[in-house]
């Protein structure tokens, strides 16, 4: 069995690929290139950094008229609105002006509209999802779709190559695996350490605020303000998507049982 | 076997001694090995001819590439390869506050960046660790902290390190082809 392994820096991090089969060094290159370019066309969609993706284009004019969006971003979107949905609120990505005013996000986008941060003060309540695939913004608002692409260009790589070989990404800590029954993964918590953890479904991620003075690019939807509790949350799931998401919507304080069934989500908190 | 893992154990212990020989000012906590230079090359620039050519930066010329990148150059002799297109293979190291990374980039006869990949990634936990200590650790002991380090360096799940380095790694080069690359095309 031959393997390959790169890394490159793609979505503000650093996005491992490991394909592994009886294939030629050519080939596996040919496979780790399709799964990188998956991750490329998301980063493209939904970087809220690149003023030109599909996501800019949707922050600069989906509260003039309804913006009609791509199938990659629209699955997003009605993810976000189902999440918002069971968690009553709390899983609200229309924090990305918080998170300007944070200073965690660049002040751009806001210069193409002429608008101060303060004038985009809605939040996914004022987001409807028409059936043509289209989205408008009742008040203007700007959402930041962070960690949940990052998951969700992890779920693309994957399934793009994973018939045909075995295959690994990890973007940023939003981790999929084709052999992940016994395995086990390093997983950073605070002052610089990690803990070994064992894999209890194929995807796993982790959220924390440790690498960046503590604070958390996690927004509390009720105050508006990045939380700065200092834990760490791994949720392991199907999905890297759903994993992701659900490592922000424990550290928000929602541990509902019911819908972590309903996901076939596994959580942990660590120091 | 035992000569094999004893052999391994010295040729890894050999390379990060390497690295503080040569000023490296982080202790690595782990390392990941990706690619090869040669595999890096494969990828980057498939079956074509590469030519190195010797290039050493005079004072200068650093002082320009860090004056119109705004980053330090920390390295005057340059690791660089030319296509017959006038393309550009480059070795790099690029050294951040979390991280120390080697990497390939391949810049265009234009000066764009084609591509890049990166070779070994080294994850430093800072002035935390002493070199010493360190080392002490890694020469250990018994085979059962052999395979700890081992299971280090398998996948890690956790918040998302930024690759600001990376992007200013890239900066820097596309600076020095315009200032100094430029100019040993044919």
């Amino acid at each position: 069995m031959n393997q390959l392994h790169r890394c490159k820096p793609l979505l503000g991090t650093y996005a491992e690929v490991a394909v592994a089969g009886d294939y030629s060094n050519r080939q596996l290159i040919e496979l780790s290139e399709l799964a990188f370019s998956k991750i490329i066309e998301i980063q493209q969609v939904m970087s809220f950094h690149d003023l030109d993706s599909e996501l800019s284009h949707v922050n600069l004019n989906a509260h003039r008229r309804p913006v009609q969006v791509s199938t990659s971003l629209w699955c997003l979107l009605s993810l976000c609105h189902e999440l918002h949905q069971i968690s009553k609120g709390l899983f609200d990505v229309a924090i990305a002006a918080a998170l300007i005013e944070d200073g965690q996000l660049p002040l751009e986008l806001l210069k193409q509209n002429d608008m101060s941060v303060d004038q985009y003060g809605g939040s996914w309540c004022d987001v409807e999802l028409g059936d043509d695939q289209t989205v408008f913004f009742h008040k203007p608002l700007l959402l930041d779709l962070g960690g949940i692409a990052k998951g969700y260009a992890v779920d693309r790589a994957f399934t793009a190559v994973n018939n045909e070989c075995c295959v690994s990404v990890n973007a940023g800590g939003d981790l999929r695996t084709s052999r992940w029954q016994g395995e086990s993964i390093e997983v950073r918590t605070r002052l610089n350490k990690t803990e070994s953890v064992t894999m209890r479904r194929a995807a796993v991620a982790t959220s924390a605020g440790y690498y960046n003075q503590g604070r958390s690019a996690i927004v509390d939807p009720l105050n508006k303000k990045p939380i700065t509790k200092p834990t760490t949350v791994t949720a392991f799931a199907n999905e890297c998507v759903i994993a992701d998401a659900f490592t922000k919507l424990m550290t928000l304080g929602f541990d509902d049982i019911a819908a972590q069934k309903r996901y076939s989500v596994e959580l942990l908190r660590l120091p | 076997m035992q000569h094999t893992q004893s052999k391994r154990r010295f040729l890894k212990s050999a390379a990060y001694s390497t690295l503080a020989a040569i000023g490296v000012p982080l202790a690595p906590a782990w390392a990941k090995v990706y690619l090869s230079a040669e595999q890096a090359k494969q990828i980057l620039f498939p079956d074509t001819e590469l030519e190195p050519v010797a290039i050493s930066l005079t004072k200068e010329q650093s002082k320009a590439i860090k004056k119109a990148s705004k980053v330090r150059v920390r390295q005057a002799d340059l690791q660089v390869w030319r296509t017959p297109d006038n393309h550009w293979f480059i070795l790099d190291q690029v050294i951040g506050k979390h991280e120390n990374i080697d990497m390939a980039f391949a810049l265009s006869s234009e000066g764009k960046v084609l591509g890049m990949e990166i070779l070994t990634y080294r994850e430093s936990y800072g002035h935390e660790i002493r070199w010493p200590k360190w080392r002490a650790q890694f020469h250990g002991r018994d085979k059962s902290e052999h395979l700890k380090l081992e299971k280090q360096i398998k996948n890690i799940s956790g918040a998302t390190l930024s690759c600001r380095h990376v992007t200013d790694g890239v900066n820097r080069w596309v600076h020095t082809w315009d200032l100094v690359l430029k100019s040993h095309q044919v």
